[in-house]
């Protein structure tokens, strides 16, 4: 596991090295929208001492990856979902989400595409919206300014960390530091060469000056071959003879083994073990080991002193670890989601069930498209409605008409009978005048005694037709 | 480019075959769906058009070993084939005169293997050799 | 070729403040590639099983989801013979925002309640529906035959 540690510590340490424009002023990054997501993707330098920061170019273009920044602590509420790191240039979702402007507008060209990676609510952005589209804003925008302004006071350590600067400052001043101020940026060298070339070798700031620092010197010590940027790692870790004196025993040891041999000197003085838990003692490692540390209390007692501050560090550890674990769960579920907690399913889809079983919320869950369908659906609907209106009413004339036409016809009928029974009354009467005079006609023939066939014929055919 | 290991690389390519993205011409797929380090593969081989390979169908077996795809697989006939990088014995594809795998690459797959041995049989000298019966195979031993 | 600070930081904690009954330690060589093992949830047929599986991180992460697979063999209907996994979230249902520890606790979420509607694993799917019983067994048999 250590070695996994250190393994990413080394990393950490080379990301550093890496550069990418960036910059809203001093902090946005610029060119954002053609990079892709990999921030940190860039080659680094192939010399190991070379992670820092180098200037080569012009001082208004010196680009510096925010991302490659390492903070002195990082607050987790103040961390983008997505590159997990403090927000830088924060953008906001109508949905309540913040992200960086970066990372949200890569995530819209990624296959999740234009979603909240949280809650996955349809998003609508356009990079170039017009004045006139029916929707002209975007459902991101930028976070309040006071986001901003909390992340870029963020402290943070300088990106020359690793060559031994110790500047620690807010994230906002860091160009202004690595520029203008911090004697571990590297510079091109400047100076002129026997031959005429520029010596353009990256060179830290402190050790610019009059004259070229890569002229070769002899060591004043060994006499060896040195400049003045490689003097300082020479006497310290290769000059043989770079004597130190040590103030216990007086003799002299080369300053490279000096530590170790501190580390075991019998003459040089020390403070007793038990210093920390009180014992101001001091004295030769000699005596200390044969005389004092057998009379020392605080020594005898530093056992029982060491398990309880054991104890006590696994307590911290323990309540350390506590409560970031309180405020992962609180940072889920402020962020909706409940992923942490050992399920996969977010908030909102548990709050989408609950809100499917309740008509009044339907419409929440609809989609555009959906809607629109609706609204054809009603509108066709509605035309079918009036159609039959229409017809109804026409319907209702129409009965009108024929109840008119019943009527009429009942009264036709009256008639009709009406005048069938004066004819047939007619008829009788006819019947009854023909008999009458038949019978008159009779009594004529008697009466003459002459007959005649001719009349009595036709008078018949007469009362046939009737 | 970060190197993708090997079983992630050898199931990108199973899927490949699995969903017939790639060539026609050529199809490879698992040898047997437990065999959880995908170690043993089947290929075929369409013969090129205007040779004397034409409407044949050649089968092989791929073996792609632990260290795939930094070394390349180890690729042998089934059926019969007379070609010069073929052994003649035992149906092997031999490195040293087949160049995709003398020079073999990372970034290399089972399906460019199989398209360049096709393209090897289609090549000049190669195209009008005269070719054993369809149906006979290799004796392996 | 230097790793993304993301996935420094996801390694760290993984390593720092592991998911219990979940480990994953990048390889040595290939800091995005990782062996992972998983409990088996108690209270599933998986229960006292030790399963491994290899999990890479690609290019893309995390715009694209890692890339997941079963080392031991394992019966499940959404898990396939070769150990590939039918899980939402590491198909169309990715987001950036998710983890890889979020990841593998979804892929022993689905340990603890498999899916046989959405099966990868047909035969072992249709058992499962057809008689869960017997499902259920082949499952502990194979936890204490693989995984152990």
């Amino acid at each position: 596991m250590d070695a996994i540690a250190q393994e990413l510590d080394q990393l950490e340490l080379e990301t550093r090295g890496q550069q990418e424009a960036t910059g809203r002023g001093l902090l946005t990054p610029q060119g954002e929208t053609s990079s892709a997501w990999k921030p940190d993707n860039v080659p680094i330098a192939s010399s190991p001492n070379s992670s820092g920061y180098d200037m080569t170019d012009s001082l208004d273009e010196a680009p510096i990856d925010l991302r490659t920044l390492v903070y002195v602590s990082i607050p987790e509420h103040l961390n983008c979902p997505i590159c997990q790191l403090p927000f830088i240039n924060p953008y906001t979702t109508i949905c309540g989400h913040t992200f960086c402007r970066t990372c949200i507008l890569e995530t819209f060209k990624s296959p999740l595409g234009n979603k909240c990676p949280l809650d996955r609510i349809e998003l609508n952005y356009k990079e170039d919206r017009q004045e006139t589209e029916e929707k002209n804003y975007n459902d991101i925008f930028p976070a309040p300014i006071i986001l901003s302004n909390i992340t870029d006071d963020l402290q943070v350590r300088c990106l020359n960390a690793s060559r031994g600067c110790k500047w620690i400052g807010p994230r906002w001043s860091i160009k202004q530091h690595l520029v203008n101020s911090c004697d571990h940026t590297r510079f091109p060298c400047e100076h002129i060469l026997d031959q005429g070339q520029v010596c353009g070798q990256l060179t830290e700031r402190r050790f610019l000056g009059e004259k070229c620092p890569h002229e070769l010197f002899d060591c004043a010590k060994c006499g060896e071959k040195i400049n003045i940027v490689t003097e300082e790692h020479h006497l310290k870790n290769e000059c043989t003879k770079n004597f130190h004196k040590c103030n216990g025993c007086n003799l002299e040891f080369p300053e490279k083994t000096f530590d170790s041999h501190e580390s075991y000197c019998e003459k040089i003085h020390v403070r007793c073990p038990g210093k920390q838990y009180g014992c101001e003692w001091r004295g030769s490692r000699e005596v200390l080991s044969q005389i004092h540390s057998s009379e020392c209390v605080f020594v005898k007692l530093s056992g029982y002193f060491e398990l309880q501050e054991a104890k006590m560090n696994d307590l911290v550890d323990e309540n350390k670890m506590l409560k970031s674990q309180i405020s992962t769960i609180l940072d889920s579920i402020t962020q909706g989601k409940m992923t942490n907690l050992g399920y996969s399913l977010q908030l909102e889809e548990i709050m989408d069930r609950d809100r499917s079983t309740d008509p009044s919320r339907l419409f929440d869950n609809l989609q555009e498209k959906d809607y629109i369908q609706l609204m054809m659906e009603f509108e066709v609907l509605k035309t079918d409605l009036n159609r039959l209106r229409s017809l109804a009413s026409e319907f209702e004339l129409n009965k009108q008409l024929v109840t008119a036409l019943a009527n009429e016809n009942i009264q036709i009928k009256d008639e009709l009978h009406n005048q069938t029974a004066a004819l047939s009354s007619m008829r009788q009467q006819i019947q009854f005048m023909l008999l009458d005079r038949r019978r008159l006609r009779s009594k004529l023939i008697d009466a003459e005694a002459a007959p005649q066939p001719k009349e009595s014929s036709s008078s018949g055919r007469f009362t046939n037709k009737l | 480019m970060s190197k993708i290991p090997r079983n992630f690389k050898l199931l990108e390519e199973l899927e490949k075959g699995e969903k017939g993205l790639g060539a026609e011409s050529c199809s490879y797929g698992l040898q047997d769906l437990d065999d959880i380090t995908m170690t043993h593969w089947n290929g075929t081989i369409l013969g090129p058009p205007n040779s004397s390979h034409e409407n044949r169908i050649y089968s092989l077996t791929i073996e792609c070993g632990p260290e795939y795809p930094e070394k390349p697989p180890i690729v042998r006939f089934i059926s019969k084939i007379n070609l010069p990088c073929v052994d003649q014995n035992t149906g092997l594809v031999l490195a040293s005169k087949f160049p995709t795998l003398s020079s073999w690459k990372r970034t290399y797959s089972m399906e460019i293997l199989l398209l360049e041995l096709r393209k090897e049989m289609a090549s000049g000298p190669n195209r009008k050799l005269p070719q054993p019966p369809e149906g006979e195979t290799f004796q392996f031993h | 070729m230097s790793l993304p600070k993301r996935i420094i930081r996801e390694t760290e904690r993984l390593v720092s403040d592991p998911v219990p009954g979940i480990t994953a330690v990048p390889h040595e060589d290939n800091l995005r590639y990782f062996n992972v093992t998983i409990d088996g949830p108690s209270g599933s047929p998986y229960e006292g099983g030790k399963f491994k599986l290899e999990l890479f991180l690609p290019d893309d992460y995390p715009m694209l989801a890692p890339k997941v697979r079963f080392l031991t063999k394992i019966y499940h209907p959404n898990i396939d013979r070769l150990g590939r996994i039918c899980l939402d979230v590491l198909k169309a249902n990715w987001s950036p925002a998710l983890q890889v520890r979020t990841i593998l606790l979804s892929i022993q979420a689905l340990l603890s309640s498999p899916n046989p509607d959405d099966p990868l694993a047909n035969e072992v799917a249709e058992e499962w529906k057809s008689n869960e019983q017997n499902a259920i067994k082949t499952a502990r048999e194979w936890t204490e035959r693989f995984a152990q």
